[in-house]
């Protein structure tokens, strides 16, 4: 059996990137005795993206503190490799040992992002694992885990088992049914009855003449896992140091987990409540000891809003200390519009001075409401006040188009934003430079705004004309993206059990890659769709009715249904609702679901 | 007043490593010097990065048992402490053979090679004696739609059989560099699975080839 070094020697000339087989990085795992337990952790993008994703470097290494576990990594082959593995007829391998994935026990797959779907199945296939769980009667368990595991449904027919929310304890538990029962059934029966764990083919769907869901049986609900104290969990000191450049090359440390700003656009903020941080003291000891042991030049300390940590003002002096003589920096990669921001970042640019980025996210201030995104104008020409001040000359604002209740006015507002920071940074420095970049709006999933419609592809094409035409001139940018990535991001996001189909269609007839804007294929998934008889309009674009049933019905964040409508009807008129922390419950509903609290250690 | 000092380690890039780039092995030994905590003299500027100068790049899918990194450090430390620090803590396949101090007005390494020795296995590789006898070896390169011509026999030094195969000494360096492969290109033995290793690296003075350890002021 040749191992992906064998293939590297054979074929180096047609590999781009061969270090992404090796398996060998610093802090990788290699056993020399077969473990009792053999476990794949995929991720359906290439290496560079999949070693930049913290949950596997998590699952990664509590699998693998015990030596009877050997979990290893999986990523999609890159097009070159692919068509290697084919032609010599070799089965998709894990990384460190270039074992089949057939001959695991388990390969457990991330979803981070709807399209990577195609790779999913492009992965299994190439392992000659049978791509519907129903046809799996022998081989590993196949299951998924990750954000996109809320709305398990297009996805449905090709996981044994789905694990919702935080999955370090259920992973735990799953390798030690795997350790204890060799029997592939009742592994999945004991699996089953774990806690966060979906087991689709138990849920039966009908649907209704008009195409929407009648009744999804049985009525029970699935409950998402959770950790309620996350200093009590182990996290990775010595991740692998890739020999590659990931995409986040660098030490991350996740200081907490959760957001409670309620943005109502966020999908993350609603699944992963409430915020549990990590004490002030652990984060410093876990920053440290990774640095000790990978010898990374870069921290960041990572979370959904890491400004909102409630002991930053002093946990960054005290790290800065430490990192600053051995020319280590430090980066908060989600800065709030204000003026502690812009001090922080002051702080952290001792070493090196990048460009600052923000995200009002809408332009007008009616739009910030509908969304909830707290800031004002003045917040925001007061922070890039500042950073011009600072001597930043390059600043980038992120906005979204296509949101609900848009209107021209509001469109125009993001680019006569973007032109009143430009004058602004004028009274201090001649090189100003301000980029704009918008991202169309996908509806998603347990949020408020699963209720409402996506803009039309054309109408979101005629926006960023509007943007085009008012954003020209020195000093200012504007980048968008692809309507047709975001209106298909759409229909699987919101899609159902007979999505399913469509996805396995694209990918027998060539998708993969999606995300890759040389890979993506419009007229494949158009095809598609209608090969399988599905309107992809009656998922993306369709306003639904209050007491519409929905696919996710039967998954449950913590977050009420209810909250969640009025949330919706309090944006529908523009009126906002504040952070939980400041004002007091605002009745989301899961510290309730799960008797647990909002977690401040950092302030202790 | 302490005074820098380089520290030139010679190291190997065996078969599991051989596929790693250049660019990334800097990377690879960038983070292993932090990790083994020496005091690195870094670059002034914005992005300060550790002054680290390599022998000369080897070209991916090349072992090599002479590969060799001059390491700027604030203060000296002893060089068989830097062996070890560096093998406890480099990845598995860079052994590090040696360790020397030299004053840091010696001539960077790169700019000092001026000879690589290679050693060439496999079934055909023998054949590669067969360029002694010939008066010039023409290497073609194609880049941006223009050709290239470069005679790569005056480059040799000498080719002998060794062990199974051969080993080839060349001009290396920035001035004047023959690249193995383009001489298995060049006698049309590039389709063969010849394995190439890089034996060691070399500063020729006074007619004869020393090591870069051995550096001079």
């Amino acid at each position: 059996m040749l191992t992906y070094q064998d293939l590297l020697e054979k074929h180096l000339n047609r590999i781009e990137k061969p270090a992404r087989y090796l398996g060998t990085e610093l802090h990788s795992i290699q056993r020399k005795k077969q473990p009792k337990v053999h476990v794949a952790l995929a991720f359906p993008d290439v290496y560079e993206v999949g070693m930049s994703h913290l949950g596997i470097k998590i699952l990664y290494h509590i699998a693998n503190k015990d030596p009877n576990y050997w979990a290893e990594r999986v990523f999609a082959p890159w097009p070159d490799m692919e068509a290697i593995l084919n032609e010599e007829k070799i089965p998709l391998m894990t990384l460190e040992s270039s074992t089949p994935l057939g001959k695991l026990d388990l390969v457990g797959f991330t979803l981070q992002y709807e399209l990577s779907y195609s790779n999913i199945l492009r992965m299994l296939r190439l392992a000659s694992i049978p791509i519907r769980s129903k046809d799996r009667k022998s081989g590993p368990l196949v299951i998924a885990g990750g954000p996109c595991a809320f709305n398990p449904e297009p996805l449905a027919p090709f996981f044994d088992v789905f694990v919702l929310g935080d999955g370090e304890e259920v992973f735990l538990r799953i390798l030690e049914i795997l350790e204890q029962e060799p029997d592939r059934e009742k592994r999945l029966q004991a699996i089953a009855k774990l806690s966060g764990v979906y087991v689709p083919s138990d849920y039966e769907i009908e649907y209704k003449q008009d195409s929407t869901i009648a009744k999804i049986t049985p009525e029970k609900k699935v409950k998402k896992a959770i950790i309620k104290d996350l200093d009590a969990v182990d996290y990775p000191t010595s991740p692998i140091v890739p020999y590659l450049q990931t995409i986040h090359d660098r030490v991350n440390v996740e200081v907490f987990r959760g957001c409670l700003r309620g943005c109502r656009f966020c999908q993350a903020g609603m699944l992963y409540r409430p915020t549990r941080e990590r004490s002030k003291e652990e984060i410093k000891r876990l920053v440290l000891e990774t640095l000790k042991n990978t010898g990374y030049e870069e921290v960041s300390l990572t979370s959904l809003s890491t400004a909102d940590y409630s002991a930053l003002a002093c946990l960054v002096p005290e790290l800065m200390q430490v990192l600053e003589p051995e020319k280590i920096s430090l980066s908060l990669p989600s800065l709030r519009i204000d003026s502690f921001s812009v001090e922080l970042a002051r702080e952290i640019e001792k070493v090196k001075k990048t460009g600052l980025t923000f995200a009002p996210e809408a332009g007008s201030q009616r739009m910030r409401n509908v969304i909830n995104k707290n800031v004002t104008e003045e917040d925001l020409l007061k922070t890039a006040e500042a950073a011009f001040q600072n001597g930043w000359t390059h600043i980038k604002l992120y906005f979204m188009i296509g949101l609900p209740t848009e209107t021209d006015e509001d469109i125009l507002a993001i680019a006569e934003l973007g032109k009143k920071v430009r004058e602004l940074g004028r009274r201090y420095t001649k090189r100003v430079t301000v980029t704009v970049s918008t991202s169309s709006f996908v509806p998603k999933g347990h949020t408020p705004f699963q209720w409402c419609g996506q803009n039309p592809r054309d109408e979101l094409r005629r926006k960023q004309f509007l943007l085009k035409d008012n954003l020209k001139g020195p000093g200012l940018n504007y980048s968008w993206h692809n309507p047709e990535i975001s209106y298909l991001e759409a229909v699987i996001a919101r899609g159902d059990r007979r999505v399913a189909e469509a996805i396995l269609y694209a990918e027998e007839h060539g998708a993969h890659f999606d995300t890759w804007n040389e890979y993506f294929k419009p007229e494949l998934w158009a095809e598609a769709f209608k090969a399988c008889g599905i309107d992809p309009d009656f998922y993306a674009l369709r306003e639904r009715p209050q007491n519409e049933v929905f696919p996710w019905e039967h998954i449950d964040s913590g977050v009420e249904k209810s909250f969640l409508y009025h949330e919706w009807q309090k944006a529908l008129a523009e009126q906002t609702t504040q952070d939980c922390r400041e004002v007091g419950c605002t009745g989301c509903g899961v510290c309730s679901s799960f008797a647990t609290a909002i977690s401040l250690k950092g302030g202790e | 007043m302490v005074s820098k000092i380089i520290t030139c380690i010679k190291f190997g890039k065996e078969r599991s490593v051989s596929f790693i780039s250049h660019l990334d092995v800097l990377r690879v030994f960038e983070r292993a010097l932090r990790r083994a905590g020496l005091p690195l003299a870094y670059t002034k500027g914005y992005s300060p990065r550790p002054k680290l100068v390599f022998g000369q790049a080897l070209s991916l899918g090349l072992t090599s048992r002479g590969e060799y990194l001059d390491i700027s450090l604030e203060n000296e430390v002893d060089e068989n402490e830097v062996q070890e620090l560096l093998v406890a803590t480099l990845p598995p396949g860079f052994p590090v053979y040696m360790a020397k101090n030299l004053d840091d007005k010696v001539k960077p390494v790169m700019a000092a090679i001026t000879h690589a020795s290679y050693l060439f296995k496999g079934d055909r590789a023998l054949e590669i004696l067969e360029a002694l006898d010939k008066s010039e070896i023409i290497f073609i390169k194609e880049k941006n739609n223009k050709k290239t011509e470069t005679d790569l026999r005056p480059l040799i030094n000498s080719i002998e059989p060794y062990e199974d195969g051969v080993r080839l000494i060349c001009r290396a360096g920035s001035a004047y560099n023959l690249r193995p492969d383009a001489l298995l290109t060049a006698l049309s033995l590039d389709d063969e699975q010849i394995k190439v290793c890089r034996e060691d690296l070399f500063i020729e003075r006074n007619g004869s080839l020393v090591s870069p350890l051995m550096r001079l002021m």
